[in-house]
């Protein structure tokens, strides 16, 4: 998937979304809800090789559409494909998907090998107390630890999750919020595993909120937000397409209609809302810009600035003009 | 390529075994398993000093044991093999693997019965040895092996199906078994309790449990059936549900 940053596309209903080759996971306008709540609406989106980040804020609908593809619950409406088949009723695909799911809970009596070796066992490992051994040392766990996986950190649980879903060579990984728990250290060893991962030719989906764990897995990203695909593309455009949207910004100072009026003589800017004799508020979409300009502006009309506050900086605002463009 | 039935169901076995058969509910259940003991114990007694003879124990296990200490421990056991994977959301360990629902229904099925034929058979024998008679002792594990077996297929897919499955377990032994169950002969013939006094009253030759108790075969054939439709029932239902 390789698509420059663009709206996501909308098939006509009558249209289905035809597998490119290569395509490892075909989703195909795919909504799921919950009773009165809609958790995803229309989604389409195809997978192949390499590293995939669901990047949205919390509740977004990105565990909810990793479930779907991993065959966990159904999608209300529309079709899912995993390597050709339907990943709920086809046990040989199932055999090639790895889970790193969000729940916290484990076998937490049994050690970090048993239960990883039992996750060997039942993908039809033939030596699987060998293969949980190596892949626990793929994520740096110690497969003689006596302890139990109760006994663990959050970041410890968090690698026995990640060697149970590699521990049978996945065609498809899919991990939601893998990164969650991890120390400093231990996120760029896991990042750089993802990465390898990806550029094995594994197909890698990565559920992320934070903006800066997907820039650093440098990988295609799909924006999903209140459960629709708001933006596709490479991580740059992605961000490129964050920075350019329109800002609103709040600016407390001495005189604000002298200052509006200044303002407005500046391209960029496309509006001023003047709130009351000490605050305005400007929208923009060259942030850059404005910021370089609204000191000397300010002291070119004799007016002081006490306050100049971005309104919608926060993840949250972004996802939400993405998905209202 | 997807693993053999004869790893996989063992695996699971292992895992599933230690997650229900925790200390303190076993040994809760063999304590209530010993009440009718003591009881059983105090009417021999009795019985053997006023030169009565030993029916009253069988109607006590018939009562006691059947109709309410062993249905209540299995639903206890059984419903927790799937129930608490479910509830703990470690069932997805077992479901998102290369191998056909069935397994799991199976390897639940096993493990309850591994955990309860002990849990049920301690008590149990106590009793039979309060009891001593050789035919109320062979009857009494015969109709508790039933018990478990069609209790245990039933309860393993209400574990599954309902996070609530003691309390409509309980419904069920009371209200179907306990008394509707009782009403007619019809509808004793759809409670399961109806086969397994019929079992007891066949092996311990005591004709004072049952009227017209159902032969050995038939027992034997329902029981057959009600595992096999709860086993196919709890992978239908593994089919169908939506795993978190």
């Amino acid at each position: 998937m390789t698509a420059p940053a663009q709206p996501a596309p909308m098939p006509e209903p009558s249209a289905p979304l035809p597998p490119p080759p290569g395509a490892m996971v075909v989703v195909d306008r795919i909504s799921k809800w919950f009773d009165d709540v809609v958790a995803v609406s229309d989604v389409s989106f195809t997978l192949g090789p390499g590293v995939t980040a669901l990047l949205g804020p919390n509740g977004a609908g990105k565990s909810t559409t990793l479930r779907m593809i991993a065959g966990l619950t159904s999608p209300s409406q529309g079709g899912i494909q995993v390597l050709g088949a339907n990943p709920r009723e086809n046990a040989e695909v199932r055999g090639r998907i790895g889970l790193v799911s969000q729940q916290e809970q484990l076998f937490g009596e049994q050690r970090a090998v048993e239960f990883v070796q039992l996750a060997a066992t039942l993908n039809g490992i033939d030596d699987a107390e060998a293969a949980a051994r190596s892949v626990l040392q793929t994520v740096e766990l110690d497969p003689d630890d006596v302890r139990t996986i109760s006994t663990y950190s959050k970041g410890m649980r968090q690698r026995v999750k990640v060697a149970q879903a590699l521990v049978h060579n996945p065609a498809l990984l899919l991990m939601d919020e893998p990164l969650t728990g991890l120390d400093p250290r231990q996120r760029l060893k896991m990042t750089a595993l993802i990465q390898q991962l990806g550029a094995q030719g594994i197909c890698v989906v990565v559920s992320s909120h934070v903006l800066e764990e997907v820039e650093r897995l440098g990988s295609t990203v799909l924006v999903i937000a209140q459960g629709r695909l708001a933006a596709q593309g490479d991580f740059h455009a992605i961000r490129a397409l964050m920075e350019n949207r329109p800002h609103r910004i709040r600016i407390r100072t001495t005189d604000a209609r002298g200052l509006a009026s200044a303002l407005l003589t500046y391209s960029g800017i496309h509006g001023v809302e003047v709130v009351d004799d000490f605050e305005l508020l400007v929208d923009t979409n060259d942030v850059a810009l404005f910021r370089k300009r609204v000191a000397p502006t300010a002291r070119y009309i004799d007016a002081q600035l006490y306050e100049v506050q971005p309104l919608d900086d926060d993840l949250e605002s972004v996802f939400k003009y993405l998905v209202g463009r | 390529m997807s693993p053999s039935p004869a790893v996989t169901i063992p695996a699971m076995i292992k895992r599933i075994v230690p997650a229900i058969a925790t200390r303190g509910r076993v040994l809760t259940m063999i304590g209530f398993g010993l009440l009718p003991v003591i009881v059983a114990f105090f009417i021999n007694r009795a019985n053997d000093n006023d030169g009565v003879d030993d029916f009253v124990p069988a109607e006590l296990l018939s009562r006691f044991s059947l109709l309410i200490f062993i249905p209540l421990v299995v639903l206890i056991f059984a419903s927790a093999t799937l129930g608490t994977l479910r509830e703990e959301r470690t069932l997805v360990y077992f479901w998102l693997r290369p191998i056909g629902r069935w397994q799991i229904a199976v390897a639940s099925f096993i493990s309850g019965l591994l955990v309860l034929i002990p849990v049920i058979a301690l008590p149990t024998l106590f009793l039979a040895a309060v009891i001593g008679d050789a035919g109320d002792m062979a009857g009494i594990l015969v109709a508790a092996f039933i018990a478990i077996v069609a209790y245990g297929a039933l309860f393993t897919f209400l574990g599954l199906v309902t996070q609530r499955a003691l309390i409509w377990g309980l419904i069920y032994i009371i209200v179907w078994e306990g008394f509707l169950g009782g009403l007619s002969r019809g509808a004793g013939r759809l409670s399961i309790r109806n086969y397994t006094r019929s079992a007891l009253s066949r092996v311990a030759d005591a004709p004072s449990i049952l009227e017209n108790p159902e032969s050995m075969a038939v027992v034997i054939v329902v029981t057959v059936l009600i595992a096999a439709a709860g086993l196919l029932l709890t992978t239908f239902w593994l089919n169908r549900i939506d795993v978190d």
